[in-house]
């Protein structure tokens, strides 16, 4: 090989590194850093909704929107964010134990060593690739107060003499949401675990045959200690998501009735676009970001620890 | 204590028979090894005398009580594993507790046993660490000691040793020998290395196929094996086979015809084998049962051409290709001066001679020579 | 040496269940675990069958009382329709074009990187990789009005490109954003499964860092690049915020957003809903029965390596 050609060859390897990581981290940077500081930039300003001026108004958005502007409510926090944020707390805490217990509950099922695992998993993933605006509307769909599968369901095999109207109570609604969202995650779960549940040593459960462990002993003391780096997981991936999905809540309720399944998620949008007051949808938004890591600290701390 | 007994038992997955019909007995208090290549059944039988498995068919005794239908926590049996299986996230102390707990032993019990076997085995200072702190050989330990704490009438070993390095097995195996005198529990121990077998078993049996092949004292087994599987599974490195046609010489003396070279055949086999003339029959030496013929007698010796030449420190291990094409391996001293491509003369022990039926693999002379032994 | 023949005796091994050959305990538990099994299959399918028949009846017996949960009159009037009557072909076009290019955008650039993360320790390799895992809790709902704000008037190249609300180039540029670390994290821990031994094999027969990478190490990606590429594909196909957030029209509208505006007024048209929601739909099914593994390989590697 000519020296040119090997000196050419030997700075295109040097360049090998910066190239392939340069362009990515590049973008990702932009991602990340150029929307983040738009956030935090944005969310102490304040746009005039009719003559589009904006001006500097500190933290007043968020004051706006975490205080009360008079006296009263609960601990002189807004009545909006109250709510607001126990509908959250609700959506999210049910949706996602339930999910979380229903889909440990299923992984360990399916590592009784049964056949056809392959089979499950193709025939139970789909709920959780399937657009989740098409899962929404679905649901409403089969919750629907006429001609929905559940109250066909219930009336005609005699369960219930009149139709519910899931989508006019706000708690039915939000059982709705929930159950929703349950059916598209579990899935997921599932996966997330099942692959966890390979880590856990056989012989392991051999000793614990021996020594006369029970089922939840044997749970406790050698599944247990495997499965919490995949428990982790699972469970962040799923709290943060959920705290921040707003596909569902939008196409099934749209935070009604009323605003009685209004969310974060849902708040958010509708402050920064169909009121068009950005400065508090970023404000909003800052305080969403500050939530999840928060949780996910909280989760590594209490997960986090290797099985020893 | 307990003696356990095995009737025809069989285990069968699927389609695969992994046990096909064992019957064995295992003393009281002896250490009976069973040993074989994978696969041979060897772990599956281990598996189905603690209850981990359930038998197809046959019987299972511990003791006199037939234990079929008992689970592996209902059986007095404890176990040791090749992994240690030791549980993460306990201590030491509370690994070795935890079968007795879930037996609903006493405290004071509890706290005796513990406290006697971690001097037996030395681990009283870990007692409070956690099994990642502890060395392959520590956790070894500590799964010896979770056993022992339950004072079991078996003990089940499945390959405890193997993922030891060699220094620390070596080790290890002289430690279990001396528990085992301590204790004198019965002890059923599976491995696929014969040198721990050999040097550990009051009884062997070797394994092959789902079937035991041969079971009794190691160095009877050694020295007398029943079949070609037996004979070429223990020694290292194992017995040379060499097969040729039993004819007659011109003294009508049975002689086994290689082709180009002959081996006359003792007079003390000459029963055993008369039925054979004119069959493919094979004769069996170990390579330590060859010696290089430097005393110049020109009886009954087989010339060879030395090809490799391996100096073992303590032995030196010849392979060497006979005039009649077969490859042959022999053990000497380690002073002998041989090169490659030298050639020497053979000449086997005549106390150590098998011979095979080549066709079944039965030794045609397994009672003969274990009388020889008894005599002589 | 098996004594029963018949296909049913072989069955009931096969699935474990067999009294003879094991523990009657593990019997009973792996009966109840089948049928709690299938019973959540019937709950994962059932929805998913009532809105399929929903799409192939004739739109007016959607609304017949009682309740009919076979298909009365199987019909595909509600997928024509849904082409005649709104641009779905425009829609279906924009979703294809957005996804497939994200995908090729992310699996390019994902493994390329992903490479070189696992194979080179360089300066800031563990501060990047973490911040990586951190772009990943960043909830990207809390970024629609950056994102709005800057795809209204795209810095630096704002003069060359004007305003790039309701374009596709928006949610290409918007879904690759988010997608990257996901496909970066991935194929390096695919490659940290490669062994580099493989590399060192190459440079000594002659090759280029670049060569190498093409024509030894790429080759045998292809398990890690096609669940890259699968989950590349489906997130920016069902995507819904943004797209609801950056775009107004059909000129760049996909889909999900689509189907959605089924929903728009009082009275919702379900029928055709459902066979838009059908459509909408199709790749994920399509993936998931048949590509379930690499989907559940991308999962695990992606989110248990952590």
């Amino acid at each position: 090989m000519s020296t040119e050609k090997q000196s050419l060859r030997r700075t295109l390897d040097r360049l090998f590194v910066p190239l392939t990581v340069g362009p990515t981290m590049l973008w990702i940077a932009a991602v990340i850093v150029y929307p983040t500081l738009q956030l935090f930039w944005s969310s102490v300003f304040w746009t005039n909704p009719i003559n589009g001026q904006r001006e500097f108004v500190g933290l007043r958005n968020f004051k706006r929107l975490v205080f009360a502007e008079e006296g009263g409510a609960f601990l002189g926090l807004a009545p909006d964010f109250v709510s607001i944020t126990w509908h959250t707390v609700v959506y999210v805490g049910l949706s996602v134990s339930i999910s979380f217990a229903l889909g440990l509950g299923i992984a360990l099922l399916l590592d009784k060593d049964l056949k056809g695992r392959g089979w499950f998993r193709t025939a139970v993933i789909v709920p959780w690739i399937l657009p989740y605006v098409m899962s929404g509307l679905m649901w409403r769909w089969m919750f629907q107060s006429e001609y929905g599968a559940i109250n066909g369901l219930l009336t005609q095999s005699g369960l219930l003499s009149s139709k519910i109207a899931f989508f006019s109570d706000g708690t039915l609604a939000m059982m709705a949401l929930i159950i929703a969202d349950i059916w598209v995650f579990t899935p997921f779960i599932i996966i997330i675990l099942l692959a966890g549940l390979q880590n856990v040593p056989e012989q392991l459960y051999d000793a614990a045959e021996v020594d006369g462990a029970g089922r939840i002993s044997r749970f406790v003391n050698v599944t247990y200690p495997f499965l919490k780096p995949s428990i982790l997981v699972a469970l962040t991936i799923r709290i943060i998501f959920d705290i921040r999905a707003l596909d569902l809540v939008w196409v099934m309720t749209q935070g009604g009735p009323g605003k009685s399944t209004e969310v974060w998620a849902s708040w958010l949008y509708r402050t920064a676009q169909v009121f068009n007051r950005p400065g508090e949808g970023a404000a909003l938004g800052v305080v969403l970001l500050a939530v999840t890591f928060m949780i996910v600290a909280v989760l590594y701390n209490v997960f986090g620890e290797s099985p020893y | 204590m307990a003696h356990v007994e095995l009737n025809e038992l069989v285990k069968e997955f699927d389609d695969v028979t992994a046990v096909d019909g064992i019957s064995l007995d295992i003393p009281d208090e002896s250490f009976t090894v069973l040993v074989g290549p994978s696969g041979c059944g060897k772990t599956t039988t281990l598996r189905l005398i603690a209850g981990l498995e359930r038998a197809t068919d046959g019987e299972i005794r511990i003791g006199d009580e037939v234990v079929n239908d008992q689970r592996a926590y209902e059986r007095d049996i404890a176990m040791v594993f090749q992994n240690y299986a030791l549980y993460p996230h306990k201590t030491v102390r509370e690994n070795m507790r935890f079968g007795l707990e879930q037996h609903d032993t006493a405290e004071d019990i509890i706290q005796d046993r513990v406290s006697e076997a971690a001097e037996l085995l030395q681990i009283e200072e870990l007692l409070e660490r956690r099994p990642a702190e502890l060395s392959g050989g520590q956790q070894q330990r500590v799964a010896l000691g979770r056993a022992i704490v339950r004072d079991p009438a078996v003990f089940l070993m499945d390959e405890p040793l193997s993922n030891l390095d060699a220094k620390l097995r070596v080790q290890m195996r002289a430690e279990l020998n001396k528990l085992h005198d301590e204790l004198s529990t019965t002890t059923v121990y599976v491995t696929h290395d014969q040198v721990e077998a050999m040097t550990l078993a009051d009884q062997i049996a070797v394994m092959d196929n789902g079937q035991i092949q041969q079971v009794g004292a190691p160095t009877h087994v050694y020295s007398n094996p029943q079949n070609m599987f037996v004979a070429g599974f223990l020694g290292s490195p194992s017995m040379n086979f060499l097969e040729g046609t039993l004819g007659r010489d011109a003294d009508g003396k049975l002689q086994l015809d290689f082709g180009t070279d002959t081996h006359d055949v003792p007079a003390e086999f000459a029963d055993e084998l008369e039925g054979y003339v004119g069959e493919r029959v094979v004769l069996g030496i170990r390579p330590e049962n060859i010696s290089l013929n430097q005393d110049g007698i020109a009886a009954n010796v087989h010339p060879a051409t030395v090809q490799v030449v391996e100096p073992q420190g303590e032995k030196t291990v010849l392979e060497l290709d006979l005039d009649t094409d077969q490859t042959i391996k022999a053990a000497v001293d380690p002073d002998t001066t041989v090169e490659m491509d030298d050639k020497v003369n053979l000449r086997f022990d005549r106390d150590s001679l098998q011979y095979f039926d080549p066709q079944t693999g039965e030794s045609l002379t397994y009672e003969a020579a274990s009388e020889q032994k008894v005599t002589a | 040496m098996s004594t029963n023949q018949s296909t049913l005796s072989q069955l009931i091994a096969a699935l474990g269940l067999d009294t003879d050959n094991e523990w009657p305990h593990v019997v009973r538990e792996r009966l109840v675990a089948y049928g709690l099994l299938g019973l959540y299959v019937f709950v994962i399918w059932f929805p998913i069958y009532f809105i399929f028949i929903t799409s192939i009846k004739p739109s007016g017996a959607v609304l017949d009382i009682p309740i009919s949960f076979l298909p009365t009159q199987p019909t595909v009037s509600n997928y024509v329709e849904i082409f005649q009557n709104r641009p779905f072909e425009l829609y279906t076009l924009n979703s294809l074009i957005v996804a497939s290019t994200t995908t090729i955008i992310c699996v390019t650039l994902g493994t390329v990187t992903g490479y070189s993360f696992s194979r080179y320790d360089f300066v800031g390799n563990k501060a990047l990789l973490l911040s990586i895992v951190g772009a990943r809790m960043i909830p990207p709902i809390a970024l629609i009005v950056p994102f709005f704000t800057i795809m209204s008037n795209p810095p630096l190249i704002g003069g060359l490109t004007g305003s790039l609300y309701d374009t596709r180039i928006a949610l290409i540029l918007t879904y690759t954003f988010f997608n990257l670390p996901f496909a970066v994290w991935i194929m390096k821990n695919y490659f940290d499964g490669v062994p580099e031994s493989l590399d060192e094999q190459a440079r000594i027969d002659g090759c280029s860092r670049w060569e190498g990478f093409v024509k030894i190490i790429l080759p045998m990606a292809k398990p890690g690049i096609a669940a890259t590429a699968i989950l590349a594909f489906i997130f920016s196909w069902n995507e819904f915020v943004f797209a609801l957030v950056l775009t107004s029209s059909e000129q760049a509208q996909t889909l999900p957003i689509a189907v959605s505006l089924f929903v728009a007024d009082d009275f919702v048209d379900w029928a055709h809903l459902a066979a838009g929601g059908m459509i909408a739909a199709l790749p994920g099914i399509l993936f998931g029965l048949f590509f379930q593994q690499y989907i559940v390989s991308g999962l695990t590697q992606g989110a248990v390596k952590e």
